[in-house]
């Protein structure tokens, strides 16, 4: 093997030995034994087509590594490997095929500006001042001269209608290039045609390759659509079109992107609101636990709907995902971008369809919410009527305990008069006690009459005493019936139940209370 | 505490981007190279600390050949030296280009300077740590 200080040939250039690199005639011996050979070819055979580069690019690096896997076979096998456990380690060596192939890409992408690492460092302040510098170089914007706006036409975008400036004659794709094609646009074109070559060249655009396509000649505005459509590389983008007022150009999406690049805000309130995700907090006094809205939780929402937009807009161009072409911020409620037109255009289409989304879902809710709202009424509207008459029902009840204790306490008074009358008159004698009280009508009754009138009394209170008993049965029930119906109104959010139940309670309180200080009061009297 | 010290796990040196480009560059810069000779290379003057993957090697080289700081030429190799007719490989060398050579001294000024930095916070004896 060649050492690492062994001088290079002195030549330096391709050599043209028999049979050179690219092309090894079919039945030669190879270098190296066909088992590794299969394995390691094998292996570059799956490789190369995952690294999306250009042909000549991919071949280079095909030879490259076969290089390097073949020498480090030789090494692993002098330190005893059997050739597969050699071949094996060697692949193993190079890491994930996808991660490699995409190393490369990353590494071989056409330059970029990266202006937006700068600018994204003091946001708040000077988005102005960054716009106008990331704005040198760009066509002027749409908004100052509408009538002059030149139309941008990218790979991605592909109505033919955005062609038709090269309208005229047409052409047989079979056969044309896109040097041809873009000769016949030129035929028709009342403007210049300037065409970036060195940046159709650096993305891998064949210009003499014949296009091939297996169609009838079709207007040269379409031909030029399919073209661009055909010729577009997954991974390096493809022509881009700028039909301006002056000079029609004709370069790549790469290009465009870093010339339209600009730094824009856009407000997510929203988006944030709908995302946001509040935190639950304790507060005290009273103990509660209260959803927070907090700039922590603004920034969770704002990282979400970043990574949806992101994820909805070629994601590849994203900082975030290795790209060097967009990046952006969540500023309190505003989205900061910076990124080229084309992107920006693709994000504001996310972000108006989630705010339509959001809208609708927030619709969806309100219309929930007042459905369950009026159902709420609905039922206090049935309840409350009952509640009404419960009132006018305990209040008459108590109306009725209310006589009826009155009248049986004046039938146990009358009574006890009989009774202490009679008393005193067998005691005291009734002749001596008629003669001392000749004004007092009771002494001058009989001791019968008494009797009958202190057994009518007596009977009286009791039956009095079960009628009270019942009339306070059936104000218990009221009562307890009542409460359920006030407990029922405040689960419904019925305010003047809560109130009169706060009430209720705070009377109970004071009750309690005073009980409290009686008791007190009696124990301290007490001897 | 020297008992403390001897606890920590020895912190291994680890290669970043920068100093990867600084490496290679610097390697081609001494004599034309080609890829597995500079990952062999920068192992060997390492005494094995630095590794450098064939997945961020190969990356590298074809950035920087990109950026026009290296330039290339190809060889083709053969294992069996004695037979005219057998087929080689292709073997990729790079030489440093006049801009790589400014970039490597830019990259070494720069790692000149993050070390003497570094170095003014450190005491002569090496014993931080320890004095605490």
């Amino acid at each position: 093997m060649t050492g690492p200080n062994t001088p290079p040939p002195s030549s330096f250039s391709v050599p043209t030995e028999k049979g050179g690199p690219r092309s090894r005639p079919k039945g030669m011996p190879r270098s190296v034994a066909p088992s590794t050979q299969d394995q390691v070819q094998r292996w570059l055979d799956i490789f190369v087509p995952m690294t999306g580069l250009p042909k000549p690019r991919a071949n280079d690096i095909r030879a490259e590594l076969e290089d390097h896997l073949r020498a480090r076979v030789d090494d692993l096998m002098i330190t005893g490997l059997s050739e597969p456990e050699a071949v094996q380690q060697a692949v193993n060596e190079l890491g994930e095929t996808a991660d490699l192939a995409k190393q490369f890409r990353t590494a071989l992408k056409p330059k970029r500006n990266t202006l937006m690492h700068a600018a994204l460092i003091a946001i708040a302040g000077s988005v102005l001042t960054l716009g106008v510098l990331s704005s040198i170089n760009a066509p002027p914007p749409q908004q100052a001269t509408p009538q002059k706006a030149a139309a941008v036409i990218q790979s991605d975008a592909l109505p033919t209608n955005d062609y038709a400036f090269a309208a005229g004659g047409t052409v047989d794709l079979r056969t044309a290039t896109l040097n041809t094609l873009f000769d016949q646009v030129r035929e028709n074109l009342d403007r210049p045609l300037v065409i970036h070559w060195d940046h159709l060249d650096d993305i891998g655009i064949q210009m003499d390759k014949p296009l091939g396509l297996d169609a009838d000649p079709v207007p040269t505005p379409e031909a030029l659509r399919l073209a661009i459509a055909h010729t577009r590389n997954p991974d390096f983008g493809g022509i881009a079109v700028v039909n301006g007022p002056e000079v029609v150009e004709i370069t790549t999406d790469g290009f465009l992107d870093r010339r339209t690049k600009q730094i824009r805000s856009r407000d997510v309130t929203d988006l944030i609101r709908h995302y946001e995700i509040p935190k639950q907090q304790q507060v005290f006094p009273p103990l509660r636990v209260e959803l927070v809205r907090t700039r922590e939780t603004a920034e969770a929402a704002g990282t979400e709907i970043l990574s949806t937009i992101i994820e909805l807009t070629t994601s590849q161009d994203w900082t975030d995902y290795g790209g060097d072409l967009a990046h952006a911020n969540v500023v309190g409620n505003s989205l900061i971008i910076d990124a080229p037109t084309r992107i920006h255009a693709a994000v504001e289409r996310v972000i108006e369809m989630m705010e339509v989304e959001v809208a609708q879902y927030n619709a969806r809710s309100a219309e929930a919410a007042a459905q369950k709202s009026a159902e709420k009424q609905a039922k206090i509207g049935s309840l409350v009527p009952s509640l009404d008459d419960l009132r006018e029902t305990i209040s008459a009840l108590k109306a009725d305990e209310s006589r009826a204790e009155i009248r049986r306490k004046v039938a146990v008074e009358e009574a006890a008069r009989a009774m202490s009358t009679v008393k005193t008159l067998r005691v005291n004698g009734e002749e001596h006690m008629r003669k001392m009280n000749p004004t007092n009508p009771y002494l001058q009754l009989s001791t019968e009459q008494l009797e009958e009138i202190l057994s009518e009394t007596t009977q009286k209170a009791a039956s009095l005493a079960a009628e009270l008993a019942d009339i306070k049965l059936r104000l218990d029930d009221a009562q307890a019936f009542r409460k359920n119906l006030l407990n029922d109104l405040v689960q419904l959010g019925y305010v003047p139940a809560l109130n009169e139940a706060k009430a209720e309670a705070q009377r109970h309180r004071d009750q309690l209370k005073r009980n409290a200080q009686e008791s007190t009061r009696t124990q301290s009297q007490a001897p | 505490m020297p008992k403390a010290n001897q606890d920590l796990p020895k912190p291994a040196p680890k290669l970043t981007s920068a100093h990867a480009e600084l490496l290679v560059l610097a390697t081609i810069a001494e004599s034309a190279s080609y890829g597995y000779a500079i990952t062999r290379a920068i192992a060997s003057r390492s005494e094995g600390d630095f590794v450098l993957p064939p997945a961020k090697l190969y990356p590298l080289l074809a950035k920087l050949e990109k950026q026009e700081f290296v330039t290339t030429a190809w060889e083709e190799v053969k294992a069996d030296a004695s037979n005219e007719q057998a087929n080689g490989r292709r073997r990729k060398w790079y030489t440093i280009a006049p801009k790589g050579a400014r970039r490597l001294d830019q990259l070494a000024e720069a790692h000149r300077r993050f070390n003497s930095i570094v170095d003014t916070f450190l005491t002569t004896d090496n014993s931080i740590g320890a004095t605490t």
